[in-house]
Parts: C-alpha cells; sequence; structure tokens
C-alpha cells in the first residue's frame, strides 16, 4: 500500500514539473500527420534530404514547377508549423490538367495522344446532374491514408488541414462563380451516430466559416442505409442511387424552395465514380437550384 | 436501437432511480419480483401492491441518466434483493441464452455497448436463434428485420441484466473521483475533446487517446460485469478444465542447462514469496523456458496469469511454445484482429495494447515481456494499464533501465548472464564512419586513383554519381562471407538509399533485400530471411528482437543517431551467434562520434562477460 501510495505522490510531482517546465520550454511543433517533430526534421533529416534531393535532380525539376505554383505555394503557407515538409510533399496537387467534368489529373502521357479535356470515365455525351467537380487532389496512398485516420480513426484535428486545402482550392477554382450556399454530402443516421461526425459538413463547416457563404447541412439527408462506397465494387458503384438522398426543405413562404434559382457547392472529401454527387444534385436540382457544382478534396 | 444513439428513460420506483432504454422490460421485471415476494414471504403485506413506476426523465443520453441516477440514489447502490436464477424462468429462452452468452463474451473486461453488440452479432449461432424467438408479441417477425429483432434481443438481456446488478452500465466518459473528464476506457484525461456529436445530436465529449480501438464518447454506454456476478459465473469454465489434484508439470523443449535451472529455481521461489520480480538475461540466454516453473506454480494454485508482450511478433512466437509446453491448460492468444472472443483461460498471451480493455486485477500473476520494448516502454498510458491488470507482477527484460529496477526489490532481481552454449557475447567494435557514401576527400582520392592516366580527369571529377566509402567497403570485405550480414539503417528513407548504393556498388551474384515496418512484404521477407535466403539484409529496427538467425553478423549505420539507445544497440548486439553451432560473429557500430549510448552499449556488455565467466568459474570450482 505505501509503495502505491508513493508513487502516486512522485507521479503528482512529476505532472507539476511538466507543467512548469512546459511553460519555460514550449513543446516545439508537431506535425499532425505524422506525428514528428517538425523542426526535429528539418534540421536532423537535413543532410540526407539533399542527397535525396542531389539524386533525384531530373524528377524534382519537374516537382519544382508543381510546387512554385500559386495554389500549392498559398496552401503550404497556411499549413506551416502544421504539417511537415516530408507529409506535404507526398500530396500530388491537380492544377492545370484536368478533366473538364469530373475535375481528374490528367497525366501529360494521356493528354499527349487525345489532346481532350475529358478523362475516360467522362465523355460529352454522358450527362451528369452537376455542373462539374473540382478536386485538389489527386487521390494517391498519402491523401488516402490522411482521410482514412480522419474518417475512420476519429483524428478530427485533421479537419484543420483538410480545410484550408479545400478553402484554397475553392479559391483557386471558383474565384470567377457566384455560389450561394454550400451543402456537404450527408451521411446516414445510423452511420452519422456510429462515426460521430460528418466528414463532408466539417470541412464545408470550416470552407463557410472562411469564405462567408452560408452553410445549410440539414436540407440534404441521407434518408436510405446503403453499403459504405468505399466497399463496393466498381460495378455496384456506378449504379445510381436513387431515392438514397432527399431534400427535406423548411419552407418559410408557401410558394419558394430555400433552394429556388440559387447556385449551391455540394462537398465531399473523395470523388470516385460521380455516382454520389451524382445523386444529391438530381435531389438538389428537383429542390429548384440552378447549378449545382462540386468540390472534393480527392479524385 | 442503434447501440451508437440508445436513448434511456430514468423512472423511480420505491425511492431508487433506475435508467432503461425501454421501460416495458422493466415493468415486467419488477412485476415478477414483487410477484414472487407475495408467494414467498406471506407476512409483509406492504411489498403485495403492484410497484409504482414513475417516470423522471425520458429521451436522455445515457450520461444524463447516470448523473441523474448517482446523484438522487446519493452514492448507494442499488437494493440488495435480487432474484434466484431460479426466479428467471419468466424470461424467454432466447434471452437467458443471450445472457449467458453476454457475461461470458464480456469476460473481465470492459466493453462498450457497440463493441459488445457487433461481438454478439458475430457469434452467428445464437443471433439467428435469437432472431426465431419473438420478444414482443405486438411486433410481428416481418415487420422488422432480422437484424433490428437481435439488437432488441441484445437490449432486453442487457438491461435485465443490469436489473440483477449482473453488470454495471455507464457512460464511457464520466468524471472521475477528482472531478475531472476521464475516459473508462484509457482512463486518461488529457485528451478529451468537446464536439458536436452525431450520434446524441448534442455537444458531448470524446476520447482521442484510445480513438484507434473504437470511440468513446460521453453518449456511449458502456459495460462491465460487477461484483457479484464475478464470483459465480466467471471462473466456471477455467476450473472444469483443470484437474486441480493432478500436479501441474511443464513440458521444456530441451533440458536446461545449470545456470537456467537455478534462476527458474530463484524466480519460483520469489514469487511464491508475492514478490514482483526482475528476470535479467542477457539475449540469447532461454528467457522464456525460465518462467515455465512459475506459470506452472501459479496454475497449481488456481490463479490466472497473463504473459503480456509490446509486440504482435512475440505473441505468435511465445502462443505455440506455451501450448507444447501446458498441453492440458488451456492457453489462448489476445491480439488487435484476434476473433474477439474471450474465453476464461488458464494461461492468457496478449499484447499491451489488449489490456485497456481488462478490469482491474483480472488476472493473478502478469508477466511482462521486454518490458523496455517499444511502444511499452515510455508509454505511461499502457504501463498504468500493465499494472492495474494484475496483483503480482514477473518483469523479463535483457535490457532493464533504471527504472524498472527501481520497482523491484533489490533481492528480487533475478540475473542470468551466460547463453545457454555457455559462449560469451560477441563484443561490439566501434569504428568510426563519418559518412556510408563517398564525400569529399574520399571521393577525390577515388576518383584520381580511378581516372589517373585519363586526358582530362576533371569532367569526370564533376560527375555527381555516388559510390560508397572507403571505410564502409573495408568493413563488408571484412566480414566472412559465408553467413547473413544485417545492416542496421536508423531510418526508411536511409536505408532505400543504401540499398540502391549496395545494389549499385557490389557484385550481382550477392542477393540483397531490405525490410522495414511498412514493407508490404515484412512476413515473408524474415521468413526468408530465417531460411538464409539472403546473404546481405538491411533493415531498421523492427529485427532489433525476436529474431533468430543462424550465423550472421550484424553492422549499425550511423549508430550516433538517436534512434539508436543503449538497450537497443545491446539487442543488436545479440542478434548475433545466438546458436551453438554458429556461437560467434562480428558486431561493428559505425558512427560519425562516439555517443553515451554506444559506450554504454558496449561496456555493458564487456561487464556481462566479464560476470559470466566469473559465474561460469565458480560453478566448476564448486563442481
Amino acid at each position: 500500500m505505501s509503495t502505491s501510495t508513493k508513487s502516486k505522490f512522485r507521479f503528482q510531482w512529476k505532472e507539476w514539473l511538466n507543467v512548469i517546465s512546459e511553460l519555460i520550454y514550449p513543446k516545439p511543433p508537431v506535425c499532425i500527420v505524422c506525428k514528428t517533430d517538425i523542426l526535429a526534421k528539418a534540421t536532423f533529416h537535413n543532410q540526407n534530404h539533399n542527397q535525396n534531393h542531389n539524386q533525384n535532380h531530373n524528377r524534382n525539376q519537374t516537382e519544382n514547377y508543381n510546387h512554385t505554383h500559386t495554389l500549392v505555394k498559398r496552401i503550404k503557407s497556411d499549413l506551416s508549423g502544421e504539417v511537415c515538409n516530408a507529409c506535404f510533399e507526398k500530396l500530388e496537387f491537380i492544377l492545370d490538367s484536368y478533366c473538364v467534368v469530373c475535375g481528374r489529373l490528367i497525366s501529360s502521357a494521356d493528354s499527349a495522344d487525345t489532346q481532350s479535356q475529358f478523362c475516360q470515365d467522362c465523355s460529352p455525351d454522358n450527362q451528369r446532374y452537376f455542373t462539374y467537380n473540382r478536386a485538389a487532389l489527386a487521390y494517391n496512398e498519402a491523401i488516402q491514408d490522411i482521410i482514412h485516420r480522419f474518417k475512420y480513426r476519429g483524428q478530427r484535428e485533421l479537419a484543420d488541414l483538410l480545410a484550408a486545402i479545400a478553402c484554397n482550392a475553392f479559391k483557386y477554382y471558383y474565384q470567377d462563380i457566384h455560389i450561394d450556399i454550400i451543402i456537404p454530402v450527408p451521411l446516414h443516421v445510423d452511420r452519422l451516430a456510429e462515426r460521430g461526425f460528418n466528414q463532408a459538413a466539417l470541412i464545408g463547416n470550416k470552407l463557410a466559416a472562411g469564405l462567408k457563404i452560408p452553410i445549410d447541412t440539414s436540407g440534404l439527408q441521407r434518408v436510405l442505409h446503403t453499403q459504405k462506397q468505399s466497399k463496393k465494387t466498381r460495378w455496384d458503384r456506378i449504379q445510381p442511387l436513387d431515392g438514397v438522398f432527399a431534400y427535406k426543405e423548411q419552407r418559410t413562404n408557401q410558394l419558394e424552395s430555400p433552394l429556388l434559382n440559387k447556385s449551391v457547392l455540394l462537398i465531399d472529401d473523395i470523388y470516385t465514380t460521380g455516382t454520389t454527387a451524382d445523386a444529391c444534385a438530381k435531389v438538389l436540382k428537383a429542390a429548384g437550384a440552378a447549378n449545382v457544382y462540386v468540390l472534393t478534396l480527392a479524385r | 436501437m442503434n447501440p451508437f444513439r440508445m436513448r434511456y428513460t430514468v423512472y423511480r420506483t420505491q425511492g431508487i432511480y433506475y435508467f432503461s432504454p425501454d421501460i416495458s422490460i422493466d415493468i415486467k421485471y419488477w412485476d415478477v419480483q414483487h410477484n414472487h415476494k407475495n408467494i414467498n414471504v406471506q407476512e409483509v403485506v406492504d411489498i403485495y401492491v403492484a410497484p409504482s413506476i414513475e417516470i423522471v426523465l425520458e429521451d436522455a443520453t445515457i450520461s444524463q441518466a447516470y448523473q441523474l441516477c448517482v446523484q438522487q440514489n446519493g452514492g448507494q447502490r442499488l437494493d440488495k434483493q435480487r432474484l434466484d436464477d431460479n426466479e428467471l424462468e419468466y424470461l424467454p429462452k432466447g434471452i437467458l441464452q443471450m445472457q449467458d452468452l453476454i457475461v461470458e463474451l464480456l469476460g473481465s473486461r470492459r466493453l462498450t455497448l457497440p463493441e459488445l453488440t457487433s461481438l454478439v452479432m458475430a457469434t452467428s449461432s445464437v443471433a439467428t436463434s435469437a432472431a426465431s424467438i419473438n420478444i414482443d408479441p405486438s411486433v410481428s417477425a416481418d415487420a422488422k428485420s432480422s437484424a433490428s429483432v437481435v439488437t432488441r434481443t441484445i437490449d432486453y438481456a442487457i438491461q435485465d441484466l443490469y436489473l440483477q446488478q449482473k453488470i454495471n452500465i455507464q457512460p464511457a466518459i464520466q468524471h472521475d473521483h477528482n472531478g475531472r473528464l476521464s475516459c473508462m476506457r484509457c482512463l486518461q484525461s488529457s485528451s478529451i475533446i468537446r464536439h458536436d456529436c452525431g450520434g446524441c445530436q448534442q455537444e458531448c465529449y470524446v476520447c482521442s487517446a484510445c480513438a484507434a480501438y473504437g470511440e468513446t464518447r460521453s453518449c456511449i454506454p458502456m459495460l462491465s460485469q460487477s461484483e457479484t456476478c464475478s464470483e459465480s459465473q466467471m471462473y466456471s469454465e477455467s476450473k472444469s478444465k483443470l484437474d486441480i489434484n493432478s500436479k501441474i508439470k511443464p513440458i521444456y523443449p530441451h533440458p536446461l542447462s545449470i545456470d537456467q535451472q537455478e534462476a527458474s529455481n530463484r524466480i519460483c521461489d520469489i514469487a511464491r514469496n508475492g514478490n514482483n520480480c526482475l528476470t535479467w538475461a542477457v539475449c540469447g540466454a532461454g528467457k522464456t523456458e525460465l518462467i515455465f516453473q512459475a506459470i506452472a506454480n501459479a496454475r497449481q494454485e488456481a490463479k490466472k496469469v497473463l504473459i503480456a508482450t509490446p509486440r504482435k511478433d512475440v505473441v505468435f512466437e511465445l502462443l505455440p511454445r506455451l501450448q507444447k509446453a501446458f498441453p492440458e491448460d488451456s492457453v489462448h492468444a489476445i491480439y488487435g484482429g484476434s476473433s474477439d472472443k474471450h474465453i476464461n483461460a488458464g494461461i492468457t498471451i496478449a499484447t499491451t495494447h489488449q489490456l485497456l480493455r481488462y478490469q482491474n486485477h483480472a488476472f493473478d500473476v502478469v508477466i511482462i515481456d521486454e518490458t523496455d520494448a517499444f511502444p511499452y516502454a515510455g508509454d505511461q498510458m499502457l504501463h498504468e494499464h500493465a499494472h492495474r491488470v494484475g496483483k503480482q507482477f514477473v518483469y523479463m527484460t535483457a535490457t532493464p533501465d533504471k527504472q524498472i529496477i527501481a520497482q523491484v526489490k533489490d533481492d528480487c532481481i533475478v540475473t542470468l548472464f551466460s547463453r545457454h552454449h555457455q559462449y560469451p557475447l560477441p563484443e561490439p567494435k566501434w569504428i568510426m564512419c563519418p559518412s556510408i557514401e563517398a564525400v569529399g576527400l574520399d571521393k577525390l582520392k577515388r576518383r584520381i586513383k580511378q581516372y589517373v592516366g585519363i586526358a582530362n580527369p576533371i569532367d569526370k571529377f564533376s560527375n555527381t554519381e555516388s559510390s560508397l566509402s572507403t571505410v564502409f567497403m573495408k568493413i563488408l570485405a571484412s566480414i566472412p562471407s559465408e553467413g547473413v550480414t544485417m545492416v542496421f539503417v536508423p531510418s526508411i528513407a536511409q536505408g532505400k538509399r543504401l540499398q540502391q548504393l549496395l545494389e549499385d556498388n557490389l557484385p550481382q551474384d550477392i542477393s540483397l533485400t531490405f525490410v522495414y515496418s511498412e514493407d508490404p512484404q515484412r512476413v515473408e521477407k524474415i521468413a526468408a530471411l530465417r531460411e538464409r535466403r539472403y546473404r546481405l539484409v538491411i533493415t531498421t529496427t523492427i529485427l532489433e528482437r525476436g529474431v533468430t538467425i543462424p550465423d550472421s553478423h550484424v553492422i549499425v549505420v550511423d549508430a550516433h543517431h538517436p534512434v539508436f539507445t543503449k538497450s537497443t544497440l545491446i539487442q543488436i548486439a545479440g542478434r548475433v551467434g545466438r546458436t551453438i553451432e554458429h556461437p560467434s560473429g562480428q558486431v561493428v557500430f559505425l558512427g560519425k562520434y562516439l555517443t553515451k549510448q554506444i559506450k554504454a552499449a558496449i561496456g555493458e556488455i564487456k561487464e556481462i562477460n566479464c560476470f559470466a565467466a566469473k559465474q561460469s568459474t565458480n560453478i566448476t570450482n564448486r563442481r
């Protein structure tokens, strides 16, 4: 018994000492993605990084162009002190060459032979209910890991990172377009209860606060509980999600829908086949929206 | 009802507050209890009155309901009147089955309601049998899907267990005795965040420290068995399996050496006196066999034994060895991703992370293997939990730190400094090597040597192609070509770089590979390594312990890097010469400068060898 009280006492002392030492020597910033010290990485691995840099000189030249782009610069300055260089460089930004419909990155090899503005999935005849989608990042392992941890591991602090990317992407892609209202893609109540939060709504809220655009999180609802899109096969995914979404309008005026002739921005985390965005856009259009634009983090 | 969205009604009966997800269950329960009292206790007239149930609060989350009940009941536990087991016949058979299953699954763990529900769902046989029973006659079977019927059955069974006081239900995040909010699973109060909850549609708290196990929120109920239940039902299974009268004797894979026998006897003595014990044995001494006798003694007294280790790989390695040693006892392994059924095994092997879910003092003897290994070392949370679940502890390590030596009494440290083949530990050499790559002068010298006689050597010097430094080449050449050479690097990036360098600079016939934690082929590569299919292996610290590769040599690159602490370096040196066929090998530490850690590691190995040599002469003299 005496040992346990003693150790408890000691532990309390240590706790207090920690508090005081933290006042005097504040902890250095930690990367919210890889949880390592940002400053330590900058100094310790500098030499190592330089070596890599020399070796991959040719590859880096093309990437350098990428990293001098205004969009990337802005995001980087927004995230400085939160994300380390190594994690940031793993993100692959879609900048100039993208599909006009779904926003997918069209690599130079693809566009060389066709000179097309469309990717393989999108053709001009394939009519979508939304006007177009724009994505900030190409879907790769790094962003997949970040979104997975955000959604399924409940790391809410990653919302800041993703919102900063989304906010800058909005300013980049949608600067000329007037948006009246932001609507995040909803979750089913059961899924929402299981996860505790709606990832699209979290990002959407921060985006709306940053851009001073009203947000509507309650209107569009997911009324049918379907299997997770990420667990389906591709064939199942492109099957239309009819009747899954519904728009419950709170009409103040009997004649007017709140979305009438408004242009709506739909927010989601990942755009894979566009089925979800299309189903939402269909419902929103039926509710009176004039245009539906989509902004996703990754494509 | 969705276990993430449970809503509770608080009601009062006979002056005591209870909460319930479905009040009809409670009405039935109290009705039966009072009717029984009618028959048995004829004299007392007061209780003949049907119980009056007064609803206090409706549609509340678990934390609201629980707080109100605790407040109103004033710390006093629920009443002591309970139904006997044979009085429970009013319940449908499916519910009774379900209750048994829940109690069995729960065991001595604390689980959230969603966790428990998914566990019950996974046990398909009971789920289907429960679905066939219609609890509520007003709801026809076809009206609701079978899944919702099962969840209703689970809710019914849990609520009834709660009324019988067999299990405790409380919010997963609540105020502890200091008034701070703390998570009931990880017992931490530092990383609780307030958020807009999608489950309870209001602001509530969520713990981010243990989010990897599934989130705990203040609106999620946490279930655990209460004391009254644990005695009667928990130990029934393990007792029936074991014949107490027969003497339990471990079966050793090979006979113990004299040193091992001595150490084993000392551990048994210390454990019998009820003290905690630290076993400090060098790498390759056969630590696992030392504790077999102590485990056997504990099992003889029907104590529950837990072997906890930070690494999943070690769990896989220990399980077959213990099953062979104790063929009559039940040995059960729990790790992340194991089939999550709780078995009341006599011997449980678990990763330290799994201990979060266990109740206080769930085990009698806790053996912690590799106490200094990542992630257990330096993690205060895991440390607290490991010490919470047991009563008596045996620590095992090859590299104890000061903290653990301070925890144990001086006369309770058992040391075993000689390896099972009696050869000394291979002593590491430290060689200064600023870089494995050729840089600066090194490069220039080599280039001049290479291009002397060429007309215009300047163009060739500016060539950026890189090669290995002379020091590193020499060391590689000095290591005997038969056997496996393991090259430890501090980071994955450096490993990849070194792999490329070696591939460019070494002859093609040398097979080399790089193993690291994120490698998708990690398991296959390690297996291939054991079969000695590679001649040269580059690896990060993941191969620092738990791997036996006969006839191996070790090079540590950049040993001055902070990743390589004293214990890591000793463990790495301990990879060499583990088999009797190849009892020695080369260990080389390369670094820019000599750090304290390197010095201490080499010093400790030398000290141990000295000590072991003395011990062995003593033993031979005694003979």
